[in-house]
């Protein structure tokens, strides 16, 4: 008998040609992983991972190119296995694998329980990235997250404005001299979220949705899945490269995390935050991990202990010791295995490891005040994300928005945040301080995506002016400090744009037979607010008034641009800026309740529902507009041309990390 | 838009919105008479009063967290708290964040991040297991306050929990005797 059998236990694996040598049973679910047809760089390491479900015991084989391997948890043709697997299923690993051959390469499989065994087979490719071309000492990616082509076209016609039909300036992004497009599908769907989308680009790999740096598993602890190694680890360990994580969200969050952390759990911060410092390589051996130095954001939630008033440490989102394979073939020392310890100190930890830790705007001047900027630098200027620049500004300009009676900063307890381009300065000047062996810095601007999360326009589109002062920094360092650094500028996914929104859940039958809602919303009866919007002629050129600080004083301009959401939740639109906090806490509690009363913008959907116009969410209910499969913008500079010229045209995100790669290694 | 008051009769309202509903039979609601009897249902020890306890009153100025002399001194006893339920993505189990203003949580990595410090997770042993459907607006929530970091069981970390009371109109002389410590 035999199968052909896709999508495999949950798992991506598709096109593994599958036959069961069973009588009439078969373990099920066997899967190989890698993932059929991944890419990966010649010397990239990844784990190697043969798993099934059925009835024990348990056994497999693995051959690569013909060629048996040795497991590193459990042993071939017998019935140990790796120990770690999810109840029901079997598993056994070859940790740590690499393959310097570029080409196609074979992973043959058998995996047998009590009632039969199955046989899978799948193939690899090998890239070569290295050339004789000059290497890039430095990378720096600049990730605007959710950051869709509508959002740097509002953010530079908010900025510069336009005039007779030509824009009066270009972002600092729009100037970066090659741009392209590039898909962002993960592993399991045509939408992603964040940790697949920046782990393609770090990694080179399709992860599955909600996990960073491993392929999918079904194994006891999401730490514990099959690795791939990152960008940052590969140039640590060959190059001596440095890593720099900025962000404006908790730093748990999934796009700096999935540059450093391995984990399928990308909501698990304990966790995420102790791997961040364990696999460091404080020590600079080069012989292991990120290099981490600079770590600078929201979440200080995560290191402090457990014990104290905003911790957030638990030992469900935390991991016991890695497997010892894991820590052999990855050459992790003992003191990076890790342990289950809600209760760790991880701030003192990272000092007592030299990182000096700012937790202030002005904690991270003082730091950077001495001639020689420190050589780690740990900066956690908030308990979780960092406020969204609208509310930071409101707070450095000392104007309270309008319907507010205290600042959000104040109200967070994180009442001096510095803006996104201040960390990356700070960043580039710890990094950039005689680093002979380069880095790797992500920044991240993280509220583009969260505000766009929420169909707050306005709020979004100042978060993109801050990001794109992030990109002027770095393309300031890229020009005039070292020349040999390669910018880009690109984002892990859109938000809640004009795109594709999902699929058809069920069949086209079905949809067809589905009762209209014209009772509800009548579409004969265009509301007023509707007729508001200024098409064609009647939008003409907005003109918004720039401060010195670089921001527009306020969104609400007579004439000021509108936004849609075509990925979009139910809401109540009103087209004028949300005041935040938008009902304090600090007022009277009879006050509170008549401004709820009145109709003060609260979520999406019940915001503005007093004199909002209702409109109907395309991609979801009474909840937050979404991702969508849109292709995103990338825009590239290095002094080299040739290696922003790579990023010209449509590609696949893991081409991303190809292009940088062959950018740190000549090979472009 | 209406105000919401949780903690008595409100939480039902809580139960009889939520999708489980369809699931299992809603949790018999003993009608209460107009008219209190003793000899039908004798009067509860009546319960201890709410202090009146603002999200303003649970840090001392600053960037701290230093808590209050008040806040200190009311935990373990029965409050009252006016707040905003927080919407979550990936929204807790038979519970929710009250928080001092209205908050949307994006995405399963980051949803907690965006909940302010004085967030306080509300527990309702009615909705055990089950999502708490979204309530907009200002709520008042009335029970038992605890302070101090505690994770459930999905590792999130809440560092104050108020324990509703009974699913009863409490000040309701007909009511049958409270349960505050399951409430």
């Amino acid at each position: 008998m035999s199968l052909q059998r896709n999508s495999i236990g949950g798992l991506s694996a598709s096109m593994i040609l599958a036959v069961s040598s069973g009588a009439h049973a078969a373990p099920t679910s066997v899967s190989i992983t890698p993932p059929h047809g991944v890419r990966l760089l010649s010397g990239q390491r990844f784990d190697v991972r043969v798993e099934g479900k059925g009835t024990g015991p348990f056994s497999a084989t693995l051959e690569i190119d013909g060629q048996p391997q040795s497991f590193s948890s459990g042993v071939q043709n017998s019935t140990m296995t790796d120990g770690i697997s999810s109840a029901g299923f079997g598993g056994f690993n070859l940790r740590g694998y690499s393959q310097l051959q570029p080409g196609v390469h074979s992973i043959r499989a058998s995996f047998a329980d009590a009632t039969g065994s199955v046989d899978v087979s799948s193939t690899f490719e090998i890239l070569r990235a290295r050339g004789s071309r000059e290497p890039m000492r430095n990378i720096i990616i600049l990730l605007g997250d959710g950051m869709g082509t509508a959002h740097r076209t509002a953010a530079r016609l908010v900025r510069f404005g336009a005039t007779l039909g030509d824009p009066n300036g270009f972002l600092e992004m729009d100037r970066l001299p090659a741009t392209g497009m590039v898909t962002t599908h993960s592993l399991n769907s045509i939408i992603t979220d964040s940790a697949p989308g920046m782990a393609g680009y770090s990694s080179g790999t399709h992860a599955q949705n909600g996990q960073e740096g491993v392929f999918p598993a079904n194994v006891t602890s999401p730490f514990f899945f099959p690795r791939v190694e990152y960008m940052s680890e590969y140039l640590h360990r060959t190059q001596g490269k440095s890593l720099g994580l900025v962000s404006t969200a908790d730093l748990e969050d999934a796009t700096p995390a999935a540059n450093a952390v391995h984990t399928g759990n990308r909501g698990a911060g304990t966790g995420i935050f102790d791997q961040f410092l364990d696999e460091s390589d404080s020590e600079g051996t080069g012989e292991f991990g990120t290099g981490l130095r600079v770590l600078l954001g929201g979440g200080r939630r995560w290191a402090l202990p457990s014990d104290q008033f905003g911790s957030s440490r638990a030992a469900a989102s935390d991991y016991a010791s890695l497997p010892e394979d894991v820590l052999d073939a990855w050459g992790l020392p003992d003191s990076a295995a890790g342990a289950a310890d809600p209760e760790r100190d991880l701030l003192s930890d990272f000092i007592d490891s030299g990182f000096t830790y700012a937790d202030s705007g002005a904690a991270l001047d003082a730091a950077l005040a001495a001639r020689r900027p420190p050589h780690k630098l740990l900066g956690l200027f908030a308990y979780g994300n960092m406020n969204v620049s609208l509310d930071k500004l409101a707070k450095r300009r000392n104007v309270l928005l309008p319907g507010s009676s205290t600042f959000a900063v104040d109200d967070y307890h994180a009442p001096d945040q510095p803006m996104l381009d201040e960390m990356t300065r700070a960043a580039l000047k710890v990094l950039g301080h005689r680093n002979e062996n380069g880095f790797v810095l992500l920044v991240e601007g993280a509220h583009i995506d969260k505000q766009s999360h929420a169909m707050d326009a306005e709020r979004a589109v100042v978060d993109t002016i801050e990001f794109d002062r992030a990109v002027g920094v770095a393309k300031n360092f890229a020009e005039t400090v070292d020349r040999e650094t390669v910018v880009i500028v690109l984002a892990d996914h859109e938000c809640s744009g004009f795109s594709i929104i999902g699929a058809l859940t069920g069949t086209v039958a079905a949809a067809a037979t589905l009762p209209p809602d014209g009772a509800v919303v009548d579409p004969a009866t265009q509301p007023a607010r509707q007729k508001a919007v200024g098409t064609y002629d009647a939008a003409g050129f907005p003109q918004y008034e720039i401060l010195g600080d670089g921001y527009p004083r306020t969104m609400d301009i007579d004439g000021k641009i509108l936004f849609g959401f075509g990925a979009n939740g139910d809401r109540y639109e009103t087209w004028l800026t949300r005041p935040r906090p938008i009902v304090d806490s600090l007022l009277p509690t009879v006050i509170r309740n008549e401004l709820s009363a009145a109709g003060y913008p609260g979520q999406p959907f019940n915001r503005s529902q007093a004199d909002g116009f209702f409109i109907r969410g395309q991609a979801i209910g009474q909840d937050q507009a979404v991702h969508t499969a849109s292709d995103i913008p990338v825009s590239a500079y290095s002094a080299h041309a040739a290696v922003a010229r790579q990023f010209v045209g449509v590609q696949r995100n893991t081409d991303v990390f190809v292009k940088l790669m062959r950018a740190a290694l000549g090979g472009y | 838009m209406q105000r919401w008051v949780l903690g008595g009769a409100a939480l039902l309202v809580l139960a009889s919105a939520a999708a489980f509903a369809v699931q299992r039979a809603p949790e018999p609601t003993p009608p209460l008479p107009a008219t209190p009897s003793a000899a039908v249902s004798p009067a509860p020890p009546a319960l201890p009063e709410a202090e009146r306890l603002e999200f303003r009153e649970f840090f001392e100025p600053g960037a701290g967290l230093l808590l209050t002399p008040k806040l200190r001194a009311l935990s373990g006893k029965r409050v009252r708290l006016v707040g905003f339920m927080a919407q979550l993505e990936l929204p807790p189990r038979g519970a929710f964040y009250l928080v001092p203003r209205p908050v949307h949580c994006d995405e399963s990595g980051g949803g907690t991040a965006d909940l302010p410090l004085e967030s306080v997770l509300v527990l309702s042993t009615s909705s055990a297991g089950q999502a708490v459907p979204f309530l907009a607006g200002a709520l008042e929530v009335t029970g038992l306050l605890e302070v101090g970091n505690q994770p459930d069981s999905e590792g999130r970390v809440s560092a104050f929990r108020l324990r509703l009371d009974a699913e009863r109109p409490s000040p309701q002389p007909a009511a049958t005797p409270p349960d505050v410590s399951s409430g």
